[in-house]
């Protein structure tokens, strides 16, 4: 008897602490309403005042954020007459800075682009409208049909380790760049058939042949421009050393980095850097993400949990950012598999698929389903508009299996840990209710991406998510047989052909008619089915600002981040 | 002692070599390769063959393992393919935050669970004593990654108190991961710490004590506690290397920047040399720590330093060794590679002992013997009282004078009356422990066969308008994100946890009996290598090990059940092999082997079915282990795959919205909990209706 007294109370004591991880009482001056809000410039949230309870988040197609496109910032001008913080904490993603080294091959994702930012500066980079190109280290420069390029180079700038930044440092750059075949830098300067240096300063680049998005191409994160003989004495923290507005104090691979202000940095004759240390940590679990915000421990955070966001919106005590950004969420139909290769069946499951409820899903409300049935990236120039969606219509989509030759087969789907694992459940089930068998494949990211190797993807569908960049020939990646991301294994010739065209056209006219023709290409084909692009979530401490939202992923710019104190 | 400790780190180097082979053969299972994911738009073919011909993969695995040793033996574990940092600089720089997040662990937990264990054996039987073995139960059945996740709600979200992950806020950072490393030791060592001081608090000297006028505060702080450190230093160390080996869960669940989160991370992220280096320096770590908890017996017991710096002779070896509650628990630290001396005054009589022979290496063997022994001694104690003069005699006889011989004929009959099996379940009622255990279990088998009749179709149907909707008349358990019904969805997942601890118990027990019977009934140079790998396998973090056992294989309920069920081999083989050990020296084998009965007919008809009893009667723990650790492979996206409702998965999926919808987590999470107390609870109490001296 004693032991089940025992028992029970202990059981009573669970429940307890079950009952004080109870929902969080609202504070009396957050207002969150039904709908999870929307997020403008300054986070100003909707509130319906609705009776319902303000902490589970009720679903309302119409009422989806409709965040922003083009440049968003959080409080973006310096205040005068203030006190700035000296030190920030940021947690800007989920995923970890695994190192600090452009040329590494996995070393390349949204997270260690803020870090390139920091570290180095590019030749050319984004102006405050994030569209327009201005130069940095290139104080001018001009082109001839895109292929002969000349730099003018900004005179009094020195790497951390104090060496002066001269033109040879270009030539260096790219050829290390030449050396790590695997890397974005090796893309980006790929092109390159000869350089001439006319002085410290000046230097002439000739590329293979003319390529209009080159300009664009430069002012990437990884662009950055390399100090060699850094890189020679210490070949592993020689990377480190950039022109750039900070300088790496500290780094724990795949947690933490530290960085300092380089106060001998160029840009600080135009525009103040006021947080003298900045720390980039990584935080895997998404409610200590939030955790931490509320306490103070962090003074940013990007990419908090859906669910927690509304918790941010309206708070006076935060500030918050909801971009659309370029990130794409798509299915890839394997192309060399006899079953989802069949246009029918391509269109069956295009028709059998909920977008609306697929993006809420996935998103967590801050997303947009596709509308037109183009898998290009939102933002990205020269997209075609005019594509029709194909609409979530079962009975149309029993039509198309039915003329398809598939025969019941149990379709597998790959999803890779932690990306869209609850929008892949509904897909399955929307496949499942036209009489499509499923089988989600749940698999870790290095199994997904072997999936792009035709030699081992022997799956039908799998889960996707592609950063587009705002240049149109990026298409390619995913078009072309040998793109680098066609996670479809798709291969059309004809295609092919007209992206190799597109991407040396130089006039602007019949260029947007190229990739106006290859979108309705791949919308004929369909080897990817889009489903939603979403919207950045970015969550600051009240007086936090200087971060702004380029179009694309990666180009997060943390060099201006402030915190007001009082 | 010298020579003994040069024995052990020699020992290693097998280890060593086996280790590193199985894993780096495993890592090159896995689907994809590090080429995979360097993707490049303008990379040509011949580019990508300079990688492949850099990585050496166009050479046979074998050829690159021979690479890899060649440079260990150099002390060059290699560059990691992610960070292109050196593995052994990441490593080390890495170990002292696991050292210090278990190593605090440990102190918290030993600092309470000692106070704890002798008060509870100071008052058994009292509120009290069940209170603190009720926590200490429930703290072993407690999921980890759920108590993580419920501690960074509780201190983290509502009252604020404590930073919720990283290491950079001082000690205040500490706390939580502390805390949730210090449960599972600080349960395990409070069960070791009550029973042992419990034995000894019975113990003739103590009462020789007593009557001396000795304090009672002296008598149990010196004399009982004192002679009961042997089993609780066994036990902390054997926590102290576990956790050490398998902190990834605490360490992802608060971004802990420890060798745990590093080797998963390598693992997810396909590193092969940074994964393969971080197991066989932990490996190393695993062997280095179980050495250090052999040599601190010196310490404390005088009777061991003496064996280890005595001559070397065949003797007679007697070791006195205090009890072990739970067998239960020593088949847990069995399947880790250390093992916790049992009930009772144990005798052993080692009879080809070398006197050099460590008292770890004696406790193995007292282990076994007490399994071995549990069956037949509760049948032979139950024939006393019709044995003649002999049991008149007995102090038995002499307790029991007050009744009539006819009452004691009738007390007899009547116990008699039950049948072997009858008898036990008698015994398992009247634990009302067990018995709570057994009316969970018996509702969840009841769940497990009403989800037949649950169509697959409620527990995969969205209603996305309907997330998140907390538990009401409606929905009794509230629903999920996609707005699925929890209760639905939790009663179907029984069928999932209890196939999982199934599953993984009998894939263990086939493995582990046929190898444990194998090595321990040939013995000598088959026993050797057996036992050796054995150690290799356990040495491997076990929650590690299944992640890449799952990569390989894929995920499925199949597979799941093979990824924990290996992990189990290593801990049943050595139990099976202890107790073979014993039977296989027996007057009735030797009598088998006499009438030329083939060694495949002895062991197989006389020695294992004499064996195999407190074997399966001890895998109930293994029941509950399996259960946690498929749920936490589940948990870490390595198990069963979505939409099924797996405990694992559904405390997983939760988790994102732990603030607004905490039932989500916190329900499947109880169930993880429950059944697995309830295993424990069966467990323990099964243990005692076959222990004779429970019966008297």
């Amino acid at each position: 008897m004693k032991k089940l007294i025992a028992t029970i109370l202990v059981m009573a004591m669970g429940l307890l602490m079950l009952a004080a991880c109870g929902p969080v009482a609202q504070e009396s001056d957050v207002s969150v309403g039904a709908g999870t809000g929307t997020g403008g410039g300054t986070g100003a949230g909707a509130s319906t005042g609705a009776a319902v309870d303000p902490t589970v988040p009720m679903f309302d197609p119409d009422d989806t954020p409709e965040g922003e496109i083009g440049l968003r910032t959080l409080p973006w001008d310096l205040p005068e007459g203030v006190q700035f913080a000296d030190h920030l904490d940021m947690l800007p993603l989920v995923s970890p800075v695994t190192s600090i080294d452009p040329l590494h091959p996995g070393a390349g994702g949204s997270v260690h682009n803020i870090v390139y930012t920091l570290i180095y500066d590019r030749l050319l980079e984004l102006a405050d409208d994030v569209v327009t190109i201005k130069g940095s280290l290139a104080e001018s420069w001009s082109h001839v049909d895109f292929t002969y390029w000349t730099f003018n180079l900004r005179s009094g700038v020195y790497f951390h380790n104090g060496d002066p930044f001269t033109a040879q440092d270009i030539v260096n750059t790219i050829e290390l760049a030449r050396v790590a075949p695997a890397s974005n830098p090796f893309d980006y300067w790929h092109p390159v058939q000869s350089w001439n240096i006319i002085d410290d300063h000046t230097i002439e680049i000739t590329l293979n042949g003319p390529s209009p998005d080159w300009e664009f191409v430069l002012t990437m994160p990884q662009a950055g421009i390399f100090n060699a003989r850094a890189i020679q004495e210490n070949p592993e923290q020689g990377l480190w050393i950039g022109t750039g507005a900070f300088y790496v104090a500290d780094f724990e691979p795949a947690m933490d980095i530290y960085f300092l202000r380089n106060d001998n940095w160029w840009g600080l004759r135009y525009r103040n850097v006021p947080t003298r240390s900045l720390a980039v940590r990584t935080v895997h679990e998404g409610t200590a993400r939030t955790a931490m915000l509320m306490q103070g421990y962090a003074h940013f955070a990007g990419a908090p949990l859906p669910d927690d966001f509304p918790l941010f919106l309206d708070s006076p005590d935060f500030v918050t950012l909801t971009p659309i950004t370029n990130e794409v969420w798509y299915l890839a139909l394997n192309s060399r598999d006899p079953i989802t290769s069949c246009p029918y069946f391509r269109r069956a499951v295009a028709h059998a698929l909920n977008l609306e409820d697929i993006a809420f899903i996935g998103t967590g409300g801050y997303g947009h389903a596709f509308s037109d049935g183009t898998t290009w990236g939102p933002l990205t120039a020269m997209r075609n508009n005019d594509l029709p969606l194909r609409e979530f219509d079962p009975d149309k989509a029993r039509d198309y299996l039915a003329r398809s030759v598939y025969n019941g087969e149990e379709i597998n789907i790959a999803a890779a840990l932690p990306n869209a694992l609850l929008a892949v459940d509904l897909v399955a089930e929307n496949l499942n209710a036209v009489g499509i068998n499923t089988f989600i494949n749940i698999m870790d990211s290095p199994s997904l991406a072997a999936q792009h190797n035709p030699e081992v993807n022997v799956g039908h569908i799998a889960f996707h998510v592609s950063s587009w960049m705002p240049v149109p020939s990026f298409v390619s990646t995913m078009a072309r047989s040998t793109g680098a991301i066609n996670r479809s294994s798709y291969s059309n010739p004809y295609l092919d052909d007209l992206l190799d065209r597109a991407a040396s056209e130089l006039d602007p006219v019949a260029r947007e008619q190229m990739y106006h023709r290859i979108q309705e290409v791949m919308w004929e084909d369909m080897p990817y089915i889009p489903l939603f692009f979403r919207n950045r979530t970015w969550v600051g401490q009240r007086d936090f600002g200087g971060i702004r939202a380029a179009n694309i992923a990666t180009n997060y710019d943390y060099r201006f981040a402030f915190m007001v104190i009082e | 002692m010298y020579r003994y400790l040069i024995k052990r780190i020699l020992l290693m180097i097998p280890i060593i070599i086996f280790v590193s082979f199985v894993i780096f053969i495993l890592m090159e299972l896995t689907p994809g390769t590090i080429i995979d994911g360097m993707i490049s738009e303008a990379m040509t073919p011949e580019a990508r063959q300079e990688l492949i011909e850099y990585h050496n993969l166009h050479r046979s695995v074998f050829y690159r393992y021979g690479l890899y040793m060649l440079n260990l033996v150099q002390g060059d574990l290699g560059v990691s393919d992610t960070t292109g940092a050196s593995v052994a600089n990441m490593f080390f720089n890495r170990l002292p935050n696991t050292l210090l997040l278990v190593g605090t662990g440990l102190v918290i937990a030993v600092l309470l669970a000692v106070p704890l264990g002798v008060l509870a054996a100071k008052r058994a039987g009292s509120l009290v004593d069940n209170f603190v073995t009720v926590i200490s139960m429930s703290g072993m059945s407690m999921p980890p990654f759920w108590l993580g996740i419920l501690l960074l709600l509780l201190f983290s979200f509502h009252l604020g108190w404590l930073p919720a992950a990283g290491n950079r806020d001082g000690v205040l950072s500490l706390i939580m991961p502390a805390m949730c490393t210090a449960l599972m030791m600080m349960a395990i060592t409070t069960r070791q710490a009550r029973s042992s001081v419990l034995g000894n608090l019975k113990a003739d000297f103590l009462r020789t004590a007593r009557a001396k006028g000795v304090p009672e505060k002296t008598v149990v702080r010196k004399h009982a506690l004192g002679n009961s450190w042997i089993p609780i230093i066994t036990q902390i160390g054997s926590s102290f290397a576990v956790q050490l080996a398998g902190s990834v869960v605490v360490e992802t669940v608060f971004s802990w920047p420890g060798i745990g989160l590093l080797t998963a991370q390598a693992i997810m992220n396909r590193d092969v040399t940074q994964a393969t280096g971080n197991i066989i320096m932990t490996s190393i770590m695993y062997g280095i720590v179980q050495l250090i908890v052999d040599m601190s017996f010196a310490l404390v017991d005088p009777r061991i330093k003496a064996q280890y710096s005595g001559k070397k002779k065949k003797k007679k070896t007697l070791v006195t060794i205090p009890a072990a509650e739970s067998p239960q628990l020593a088949f847990v630290a069995a399947s880790v590679g250390s093992e916790v001396p049992l009930e009772g005054d144990l005798y052993i009589e080692d009879k080809d002992a070398d006197a050099q022979e460590p008292a770890h290496t004696q406790i193995v063997h007292s282990v076994a013997a007490t399994y071995a022994d549990t069956v037949p001694r509760r049948l032979e104690l139950s024939e006393p009282l019709d044995s003649g003069a002999q049991s008149r005699a007995s102090p038995y006889r002499e307790a029991t004078s007050r009744f009539s011989d006819e009452d004691v004929v009738r007390i007899i009959k009547a116990n008699r009356k039950r049948s072997q099996l009858g008898d036990i379940f008698y015994r398992l009622r009247k634990n009302k422990g067990a018995f709570v255990g057994l009316i969970v279990l018996s509702i969840m088998l009841m769940f497990t066969i009403s989800s037949i009749f649950i169509p697959r179709q409620a527990i995969i149907e969205s209603n996305v308008r309907n997330r998140l909707a907390p538990p009401s008349s409606e929905h009794w358990f509230g629903s999920d994100t996609q707005g699925r019904d929890l209760f639905v969805r939790t009663i179907y997942g029984t069928r999932y946890s209890l196939a999982v601890g199934f599953g993984a118990v009998t894939f263990g027990l086939i493995f582990g009996v046929l190898i444990g019977t194998t090595s321990g009934y040939f013995g000598g140079k088959v026993d050797d290598i057996v036992m050796r790998f054995a150690d290799a396998i356990a040495s491997i973090p076990g929650i590690l090990f299944g992640m890449v056992i799952m990569v390989i294989l894929g995920p499925s309920l199949r597979n799941l059940i093979i990824a924990v069920g290996i992990t189990l081999i290593p801990g049943i083989t050595r139990a099976v092999r202890s107790s073979v050990l014993q039977i296989s020296n027996s007057e009735y084998v030797e009598a088998a082997r006499a009438i030329g009965l083939s060694n495949f007919r002895i062991m197989f008809t006389q020695v294992l079915p004499n064996g195999l009893s407190p074997v399966i009667v001890s895998a109930t723990a293994f029941l509950g282990i399996s259960i946690v650790h498929g749920a936490t492979l589940s948990f870490l996206g390595f198990g069963i795959p979505s939409p099924a409702p797996e405990w694992g998965l559904m405390v997983a999926q939760g988790r994102d919205v732990l603030r607004t919808a905490p039932w989500i987590s916190s329900i499947p999470g109880v169930f993880i909990m429950m059944a697995v107390l309830a295993f424990n609870l069966v467990g323990d109490g099964l243990r005692d209706a076959l222990d004779p001296k429970m019966k008297r």
